[in-house]
């Protein structure tokens, strides 16, 4: 039999919730009208629900990896000699007398089974390792300066291996491994993208508001760049490399390849926005005023098509992670013992992992997410940018 | 000098007996061709001494170390076409059926018209000793389909490599007369004298005289189609070594002579790398190209309708190495192999068998038993070994590797597959030290450092050779090789501070001897998926040891460039280390798959003219070198030579070994009979005898 609830406790609730509602819309159509541009996108962008878990779950990702050092239970080349190709470790809540415990791993031995090349993997129910939060380690410098010792997780014994995502051919965590690399991938896109956007903005903007022979050279200069395709031009560029460089500067240079095609989108939308803009009343009105080309440009101009400029970032971003990604898994942007998610990738490309080792396509997965959360957030920006619009 | 004496006296008698043995068989040798034997006999010695004050006369050859070499000695267990068959031939002979057609309407002659009149006969233990192969008589018919990689035909042409002399697996130990039916040394290594076995056909019909051997010598020594005289054919095998002469005797005798003592050639004539088109070609058809035998009225509408400028162009084309015979303008070229192309194009290569071929079997049936190979041209390596897994080829080397193990075994029942494991003639990646980087740089660190064989030894010894084994090969490989040194970071250490790197630098790794910043570059191409591991393997061990190592992945192209170049430091490659004994490889050479001193080699292939003057430590490698030509590979002298070379290499440091030999699978349809067995030391289906091959089912 169903437990009645009075009528009126419902109806109650709900009135309460709907005027609460209400007052609640009400208070932000007012903060609206007087409400910066700023604060009319987040709040339309905040409406966007993919947009906005995209956001949080970039920030995360972008949080591991920067303090990869510490999220990361292992180096991205330290080495279980003898877990080479491992599938991922078995966690087990239940222990082995069958009650409820920590998380815990079981020691593992492996056999080689000559027969039929395969490991065979056997668990020592005796000798279990408890995973630990906030555990400790040997001393190391997080970012490099600030010294500590603990790790997120971790088992006490680090002899013993805690493979997450299981360990690639030379026996390292493939976790470890993909969160370091996104320190590579994920901020080789920001590089990229802020010189594509410095450059674009700027030589945009002087070619659309200058016109005449400036606009024709830098047109047609960005007509050339445009005309060659992406991954040759990267392939040749980056052939072009100095072997013997560091990792480093491999890196910003990689970047740059990246960002060389990556400006000219973006010139020609500022450009053709100038061109428009530089004729409407406020431009007028500032040059008539006396204002100096420069006040007017990034004064008047550009801020009238800020949030456009917004959304195309976010959209290059992804674009930019691919094209590392494309060069290192041809082996032409980040190389081994530097990992990026292209490297890994690279490392994955064979017949024997998708049949034995599947774990190790795992990067693919971050690459694939990464750049969906982009377009995600970027289509909510895009939503956002303009909060006048009908629907909002 | 005693010594010396006795020698001559050994040699003498020893040759007087095997001519009077000769003249006894042929009736037709007198006695003063005994005693010019006996004289060039005893030119031996002198022509050893001449070889030793012609390379370096500071150093006594190595020639001289060898203990008990007389090259009677080396012939002595050669005996000197005395029989020529292991089996006897078979009285009878069975009709191929995929030409009784042929035969029946008289297009094609029958069996018995068109092999030898005495035919190679295969039986156990002649193409494959019978350790590793239990050979039985096959059956006709079926077709093999195999592939190869980007066109190459790589594999498909070794497999129908056809030598001269053949000895079985990759021996050129006494070998058997194959194409030839005879072949007689003289003692001194300098003549060689062949005679051709009677009735060999080309794969036209046209029957094989020494007129083609004439002509091959005279394509060589034509500058118009040879720019330099091929230097397997010259003396010692040296680019300035005297072109050998060919004197034809009859229609099937001929003698090939060179002016100094060249034992190293009896390998080349058992070595598939040569092939037999190391002396034959098909003269009578490269004269319809040859404007020097062929009007060029004639000659003209062929030009004009390959599009190409002159004859020159034409006969070059049309003048095959083995290996370009089942490209596409091998097709209708005059072959020995036992398959001849049929068709060639971007995405298969079909070739059918060949009915003039000189092989039968123990009772009577003409090889090869298969009637066509078809091998399908593969862009990707991967899509191979997804084919080979599922069953779509029958025979499948050298692209295979341990690490696909799981993969074949996994689905042997289902695709019908077996898999052998076995070695192979490449040995794993090695790690090459370049000796001549740097050298120009007056004062080079890095040339103080690789002249000294401890920084060699502690670079050896920072390996931990069992852990490579493990984690690349499943433990499969042997753990020899040329570098001794067992893993010992200690001993690494102790040894790195002996000579000098004994401070750190910021970030703790070892500086060179002044105290500046060392750092170890390794450059590789990726040739092999596991070249990159090892690399990276070995950047963690050296570094391990405070040796700050880089690790530079490169194109192929740009490889090669830079090693042309002397801009490497050191290399990962591989090279075919278990067929160096025999003579058949030697790529351990100075500048051919890894480079380890390449501007010495140009000093001593230029005579001195450029490159680097070896120092003493490089000259010794060379001179084991000319030492190691001067005899048969595997006769008692050869190999007690090679055992030198190999001692030099263990001293010296410029290959290190992080695994020493391989264990690398080829996938065969299950239902192939004639297959070799698990754990044969090599790998080319040559060794297999692809002609052997049979189907054990119709199909």
């Amino acid at each position: 039999m169903n437990r009645k609830i009075p009528h009126s406790f419902f109806s109650g609730i709900t009135s309460s919730y709907l005027r609460w509602r209400e007052t609640r819309a009400k208070k932000i159509q007012e903060s609206l009208y007087y409400a910066s541009q700023r604060k009319l996108v987040w709040h339309a962008f905040k409406k966007h629900k993919l947009a906005r878990i995209s956001l949080v779950a970039l920030a995360i990702l972008y949080f591991v990896s920067i303090f990869a050092d510490f999220f990361a239970p292992f180096g991205p080349l330290e080495r279980f000699k003898d877990f080479n190709d491992a599938p991922p470790t078995g966690i087990h809540l239940i222990n082995a007398d069958g009650k409820l415990g920590r998380p815990c791993v079981y020691e593992t031995k492996r056999e080689l089974n000559t027969d039929t090349f395969k490991y065979e993997y056997s668990e020592d129910l005796s000798r279990s390792h408890i995973i630990r939060i906030f555990v400790k380690t040997e001393p190391y410098k997080l970012l490099g300066i600030i010294p500590m010792q603990h790790k997120l997780f971790g088992l006490e014994n680090r002899q013993v291996p805690l493979l997450l995502f299981g360990s690639d051919r030379l026996g390292r965590d493939v976790f470890s491994r993909i969160l370091y690399a996104g320190r590579i991938s994920l901020f080789i896109g920001f590089g990229g993208v802020a010189v594509a956007f410095i450059l674009g903005s700027i030589l945009g903007g002087i070619s659309g508001y200058y016109g005449g022979v400036v606009d024709e050279a830098i047109q047609r200069v960005i007509e050339v760049l445009i005309s060659v395709p992406d991954i040759p031009i990267w392939i040749a560029l980056s052939a072009a490399l100095p072997r013997d460089w560091g990792t480093i500067n491999i890196y910003l240079a990689i970047t740059l390849i990246l960002s060389i095609r990556g400006w000219t989108g973006l010139a020609r939308v500022v450009r053709g926005r100038i061109i428009s803009l530089r004729e409407e009343e406020f431009a007028l009105a500032a040059k008539a005023a006396g204002a100096s080309d420069r006040r007017i440009i990034f004064k008047h101009l550009l801020p009238a098509f800020s949030s456009y400029l917004i959304v195309h970032i976010t959209l290059a971003i992804p674009g930019m992670i691919l094209g590392e990604t494309a060069l290192s898994f041809l082996g032409l942007g980040i190389r081994p013992p530097a990992v990026s998610w292209g490297t890994l990738l690279q490392e994955a490309q064979d017949v024997n992992v998708l049949a034995n080792f599947p774990w190790m396509l795992i990067p693919a997965l971050f690459v694939v997410g990464a750049i969906l959360m982009f377009n995600f957030v970027g289509d909510g920006l895009r939503d956002a940018a303009d909060p006048y619009t009908s629907s909002r | 000098m005693k010594r010396i004496a006795a020698k001559c006296r050994e040699i003498i008698c020893f040759f007087i007996c095997v001519a009077i043995a000769v003249a006894a068989c042929r009736g037709d040798m007198t006695d003063t061709s005994a005693d010019s034997s006996a004289q060039s006999a005893a030119e031996v010695v002198e022509a050893a001494g001449s070889t030793e004050s012609h390379v370096a006369p500071a150093i006594p050859s190595p020639l001289n170390r060898v203990k008990g070499l007389n090259t009677s000695g080396a012939l002595a267990s050669d005996p000197i076409s005395v029989r020529s068959q292991k089996y006897p031939v078979p009285p009878t002979y069975n009709e191929v059926p995929f030409f009784a057609d042929l035969v029946a309407a008289g297009k094609l002659p029958p069996i018995s018209e068109r092999i030898p009149v005495e035919p190679f006969v295969v039986g156990p233990g002649v193409l494959n000793s019978e350790k590793w192969l239990d050979w039985e008589v096959g059956r006709y018919g079926g077709t093999i389909r195999t592939t190869n990689l980007n066109g190459s035909m790589h594999e498909v042409a070794l497999a129908m490599g056809m030598t001269i002399l053949r000895a079985p697996d990759q021996s050129t130990k006494d070998p058997l007369p194959a194409i030839v039916s005879s072949y007689e040394i003289s003692p001194d290594f300098t003549r060689y004298t062949l005679t051709i076995r009677e009735g060999i056909k080309w794969s036209d019909g046209v029957p094989v005289t020494t007129e083609d051997v004439r002509m091959t010598f005279e394509l060589y020594g034509d500058e118009r189609i040879y720019p330099t005289f091929p230097i397997k054919a010259r003396t010692l095998g040296r680019a300035d070594g005297i072109p050998g002469k060919v004197t034809i005797i009859d229609d099937l005798t001929f003698t090939i002579t060179f002016d100094a003592p060249y034992g190293q050639f009896l390998a080349e004539l058992s070595s598939w790398i040569p092939d037999y088109t190391l002396l034959f070609r098909p003269a009578h058809f490269i004269k319809q190209f040859h404007a020097d035998y062929t009007d060029m009225a004639k000659i003209q509408p062929v030009l004009d309708a390959l599009e190409i400028r002159t004859w020159e162009d034409l006969v070059i084309l049309k003048d095959m190495r083995h290996w370009e015979l089942y490209r596409e303008h091998g097709v209708g070229v005059p072959s020995l192999t036992p398959w001849i192309a049929e068709e060639v194009n971007s995405s298969v290569v079909r070739a059918v068998r060949n009915p003039y071929y000189w092989k039968v079997d123990i009772s009577g049936n003409q090889l090869p038993y298969i009637d066509r190979v078809e091998a399908e041209v593969s862009n990707q390596l991967q899509s191979i070994i997804l084919k080979a897994a599922a069953g779509e080829y029958d025979v499948v080397t050298s692209f295979a590797q341990i690490r696909e193990m799981p993969l074949y075994r996994e689905n042997a029942a289902r695709s019908n597959i077996r898999t052998v494991l076995h070695g192979s003639i490449n040995n794993p990646p090695i790690l090459f030290l370049n000796h001549d980087y740097d050298y120009e740089t007056e004062g080079s660190v890095w040339q103080q450092l690789v002249s000294d064989p401890r920084f060699g030894s502690a670079i050896a010894s920072a390996i931990d050779k069992e852990d490579v084994n493990n984690t690349l090969y499943f433990g499969h490989y042997t753990l020899d090789g040329f570098t001794k040194e067992t893993f010992d970071a200690d001993a690494s250490n102790t040894l790195l501070d002996e000579i000098g790197m004994t401070e750190r630098d910021a970030d703790g790794f070892r500086t060179d001897p002044r105290g500046e910043r060392f750092e170890l570059t390794i450059t590789t191409a990726e040739v092999s998926p596991d070249f990159l591991g090892l690399g990276e393997l070995l950047k963690n061990y050296f570094e391990n040891v405070g040796i700050r190592t880089t690790l530079d992945v490169i194109g192929s192209s740009l490889f090669g460039q830079r090693m042309n170049g002397n801009e490497l430091m050191a290399t990962i490659h591989w090279s075919d280390e278990p067929i160096w004994a025999p003579g058949i490889s030697e790529d351990y050479w100075p500048g051919f798959k890894g480079h380890w001193a390449p501007m010495s080699e140009m000093y001593f292939n230029t005579n001195g003219e450029s490159g680097r003057k070896p120092p003493p430590y490089l000259q010794e490698f060379f001179d084991l070198h000319v030492a190691r030509k001067v005899v048969p590979p595997q006769s008692e002298a050869g190999e007690a030579l090679y055992a030198d070379l190999v001692d030099w290499f263990s001293q010296h440091y410029v290959t290190i070994w992080p695994v020493g030999r391989m264990t690398v699978p080829s996938v065969y349809n299950a239902d192939l009979g004639n297959v070799i067995k698990d754990g044969y030391p090599f790998d080319r289906a040559l060794d297999y005898g692809m002609e052997q091959l049979f189907f054990k089912t119709p199909q």
